[in-house]
């Protein structure tokens, strides 16, 4: 409040002048007033606290519902208290919420607002400005800052009806054929003892309940693994689809990562040299193969953030990564360009033991040369230009 | 609001009317105060009801209308004139030719009062229709609100200086040995309540203005809140107002004027000192010259100035003891008083106290007292060493229980204490209902007991266990907010605890 110094110690010294008690009532009253409302404000945001309630992952085209709660813990009111929160564009427009309120002592208040998961990403809610003042106008407005939180929005996910990946090891027998071989660390029931079988075999625990030489049965062996390869290289799209391209892509590979661990039950990994917005910088991203759902999480919590960046093409992090793979291993390349940088490193992993096929993501029409070396190799090419021909992948 | 404000300026110019009023009124007693303050009141009336007609209707043109309306006041004072006093005696045409008739001293004296509060009033109007609006570019321009209150600060002061004349006359003020003067003085007491509430109306009009134009929506019951809490604060504060002590028997200026004296006093002795020993050696060298046999002496110093005779101060021969305690105490306060505010202003003013702290004086005083404070800290310190203190000490110390009762205030913990005290919390309260920790248990182990327990507070009992791990097994820095984040964890997780408990 302008002049208010001024004006107190005027008052003080017409009290003083003219010998008046009850001025000096008046001039403590002002004075009063200041020292309270500094106070009173001055306490008021330190017992102001604020949570944010929601679901912190979501997938795309999901509607994710956010709820604040505001609560004033402390013995003193808080007249008035104007929030503001800073929202991700992306999912909100406009991309703030603003509220005021008014809060007693011990009172809390909520406020509400709906997030829309249009694009992956990883985004951030906040942080949260709350202002508040006095109602005299005496002391100046105070504001302070809460926490931001992340929401991760996962890529969209297609249902891929059926996948026959290639696969080259012996123990990678999907349910649906004719399996050759057992997995022991996996045990589906028991059987009558025959005669032939291994006293390894026996399961005591059942014979002794039932009476009768009773042998474990053992599940197919399920050790195909599948390693995502997704090129994140500017250069590994056309330049005018780029950033449609890559999100295809990446929404490729998401669908991949699914069906393989959540109907196939097999190990999927995860390879890739991107941006990570978290960090800023490129990173590269490894994640081994696992067939568990929390492993199809961190696949997708990797897929939802990463971005395109300027770095290695998909060959050489091919042949970068190739030592941590196991044997029999299915690769299958994800990119945008299949150059002949590319198709030497799949045909290098191909004669070492590894399945590999490609995804081309809207890509333009392969020379019939390259075509005709990439059936020599047996390297199997899908093209896809759109989410739904991931349905129609063989 | 079209209501209560114009009813709030009228009681306000009511309060300043009546002091101003009394004031000529006692230095022309012809003249009659209700008269001049009647006009001045009912000139604002009739201002803070048809500004708004007026300012929508003539815009502009606004000024010739005021000059009409002048013309008006003056006429409809005269005949109130008339119809009190009547009617001169003479014939028509004496009187009514006499300009002196017609611009009589109370009639222009009630005109100027009612022209000049009619213009402030008016000023006031125009800046609460101008509250909210977008603040301008350039060096002259002052927003309403810093408008509105600079006028109640101005009306204030002026209404306490006629209301201080009004009850203490001009000469009486140089006395400085005459009693002060009590009891309430309504009108004052009526003017600032009323300013403030309208002040505080104004700020919630102002807020809620710019909360519209960001398109935030106000909830319904801010402001039968916003009238409660100021009614609330206003009242506080009147309260403890009115039980601060104001009264004083000692003549101000008198005790002002007794302080000074000692200290002229003490000053003149020490500067007569310095001077006597400067000239002590020049004084011998010339008793040498001359071959005096007298020795040279120290002067004859002459007598201080007397310091002032407390009793001629008092207002009673000699003031009781209580007397005297509370009227150095009231000094005390409005010293105390005046000094926050002036160190508020300097705090809030970062640049002016710069370079009031350049001075050079002031440069000094701060070493000086700096200089001091070391010297009392040194003294303080190597006193404490000596042998009787020590021995003082040990057997206090000794004398001491081994666990005496300590008092934690979780409030007056530092953010790393309370982090700490919350977790205990958790384990003392867990260890209460069945499943505690086992001394082997890292905290990491002992969390999966506790989930399996709390299943519902997980997250949360997670974020605990790191809390907890980070502040007690690290050196990072542990901010009040991560103590606050960390104390709502807490409660989450107690609400889970007595939930159980309850179940069970």
């Amino acid at each position: 409040m302008r002049r208010f110094f001024p004006f107190l110690l005027f008052l003080f010294f017409i009290a003083l002048i003219l010998r008046i008690d009850f001025f000096f009532t008046i001039a403590y009253l002002f004075f009063l007033l200041f020292v309270l409302a500094r106070l009173w404000v001055g306490r008021g945001l330190q017992q102001v606290y604020f949570e944010r309630q929601f679901t912190p992952r979501a997938f795309s085209g999901d509607t994710v519902a956010v709820e604040v709660q505001v609560r004033n813990s402390g013995r003193l009111p808080v007249p008035w208290l104007h929030v503001h929160e800073s929202l991700p564009v992306e999912m909100i427009s406009p991309p703030f919420h603003s509220e005021v309120f008014s809060l007693g002592a011990g009172e809390h208040r909520f406020f509400r607002y709906d997030l829309h998961a249009r694009e992956r990403g990883v985004y951030t809610l906040g942080p949260l400005a709350a202002e508040t003042g006095d109602v005299l106008g005496l002391e100046p407005t105070r504001s302070t800052n809460f926490g931001s939180q992340q929401i991760v929005v996962y890529p969209r996910v297609m249902h891929l009806p059926r996948l026959r990946l290639p696969t080259r090891s012996p123990l990678a027998a999907l349910p649906a054929r004719m399996p050759l071989f057992e997995d022991p660390a996996r045990v589906s029931g028991v059987r009558d003892y025959e005669r032939g079988d291994s006293p390894r075999r026996i399961h005591w625990s059942a014979t002794a309940s039932a009476g009768r030489l009773l042998v474990k049965q053992y599940q197919p062996a399920v050790a195909r693994e599948t390693l995502l390869a997704l090129d994140l290289n500017l250069d590994g799209y056309e330049g005018r689809r780029r950033r449609e391209a890559s999100e295809l892509a990446i929404v490729a590979a998401a669908s991949l990562a699914n069906h393989i661990i959540v109907r196939e039950r097999l190990a999927v990994g995860l390879a890739a040299e991107a941006l990570d917005p978290l960090t800023h910088t490129r990173e590269r991203f490894f994640l081994a193969a696992r067939s568990e759902r929390a492993h199809l999480i961190s696949v997708l919590e990797v897929l939802a953030r990463v971005r395109l960046v300027p770095g290695l093409p998909l060959g050489a992090v091919l042949r970068r990564e190739r030592p941590r793979l196991a044997w029999g291993t299915t690769i299958v390349a994800i990119t945008g360009r299949a150059d002949e940088d590319l198709l030497d490193a799949l045909a290098a992993l191909r004669q070492g033991g590894f399945a590999v096929s490609m995804l081309l993501v809207q890509a333009p029409d392969l020379p019939l040369l390259t075509r005709e070396r990439a059936a020599l190799l047996g390297i199997s090419i899908w093209p896809i230009w759109r989410e739904q021909d991931l349905e129609h992948t063989p | 609001m079209n209501v209560l404000r114009p009813l709030g300026l009228t009681v306000m110019a009511a309060c300043v009317a009546l002091p101003i009023s009394q004031v000529i009124v006692s230095v022309a007693p012809g003249l009659h105060a209700w008269f001049l303050s009647a006009a001045c009141v009912l000139t604002v009336l009739e201002i803070s009801y048809t500004h708004r007609i007026i300012r929508g209707q003539f815009g502009v043109d606004i000024w010739r209308l005021r000059a009409i309306e002048a013309g008006v006041y003056f006429v409809v004072l005269k005949a109130t004139s008339v119809a009190i006093y009547g009617l001169p005696a003479g014939a028509l045409s004496n009187w009514l030719l006499d300009i002196r008739w017609w611009l009589d001293g109370e009639t222009l004296i009630a005109l100027v009062l009612a022209v000049a509060f009619a213009l402030a009033v008016d000023g006031a109007l125009q800046d609460f229709d101008r509250v909210g609006e977008a603040a301008e570019h350039g060096r002259d321009y002052i927003s309403s609100v810093d408008s509105l209150t600079g006028q109640f600060f101005t009306g204030g002061v002026v209404l306490m200086i006629f209301a201080g004349l009004a009850r203490v006359s001009l000469i009486e003020i140089l006395n400085t040995e005459r009693p002060p003067v009590t009891g309430l003085v309504g009108e004052v007491l009526v003017y600032f309540l009323v300013g403030l509430l309208l002040i505080s109306q104004v700020r919630l009009e102002l807020l809620a203005v710019r909360w519209q134009a960001q398109g935030v929506r106000t909830p319904p019951n801010l402001t039968p809140r916003w009238v409660r809490y100021t009614v609330a604060f206003i009242g506080l504060a009147g309260l403890v107002a009115f039980v601060l002590p104001t009264g004083y028997t000692l003549g101000t200026l008198g005790v002002l004027g007794g302080i000074l004296s000692y200290a002229l006093g003490v000053l003149w002795i020490i500067v007569f000192l310095l001077i006597s020993l400067m000239l002590l050696p020049i004084n011998w060298l010339a008793s040498l010259i001359r071959g005096s046999a007298v020795p040279p002496t120290l002067p004859a110093q002459p007598p201080p100035p007397p310091p002032p005779n407390i009793n001629n101060l008092a207002q009673h021969p000699l003031p009781p003891w209580l007397d005297t305690a509370r009227d150095i105490f009231v000094i005390l306060v409005i010293i105390a008083f005046v000094a926050y505010l002036v160190w508020n202003y300097l705090r809030d003013r970062p640049g002016l106290y710069g370079s009031l702290k350049a001075l050079a004086p002031l440069r000094a005083l701060r070493r000086f007292w700096a200089a001091l404070r070391h010297r009392v800290s040194g003294i303080v310190a190597s006193a404490r060493e000596t042998a009787p203190m020590v021995w003082l000490r040990d057997r206090l110390r000794r004398a001491a229980p081994a666990n005496p009762w300590s008092y934690f205030r979780l409030g007056a913990a530092t953010p790393r204490e309370q982090v700490l005290f919350y977790y205990l919390s958790l384990l003392r309260r867990a260890g209460q209902q069945g499943f505690g920790r086992r001394p082997p248990q890292s905290p990491r182990d002992y969390e999966p007991v506790l989930q399996e327990n709390l299943p519902d507070a997980a997250p949360e009992l997670q974020a605990m266990t790191s809390a907890f791990e980070e502040t007690r097994y690290s050196e990072h820095p542990v901010t009040p907010q991560q103590a606050k984040e960390t104390r709502a964890v807490w409660q989450r997780i107690r609400a889970a605890l007595n939930g159980k408990k309850r179940d069970a």
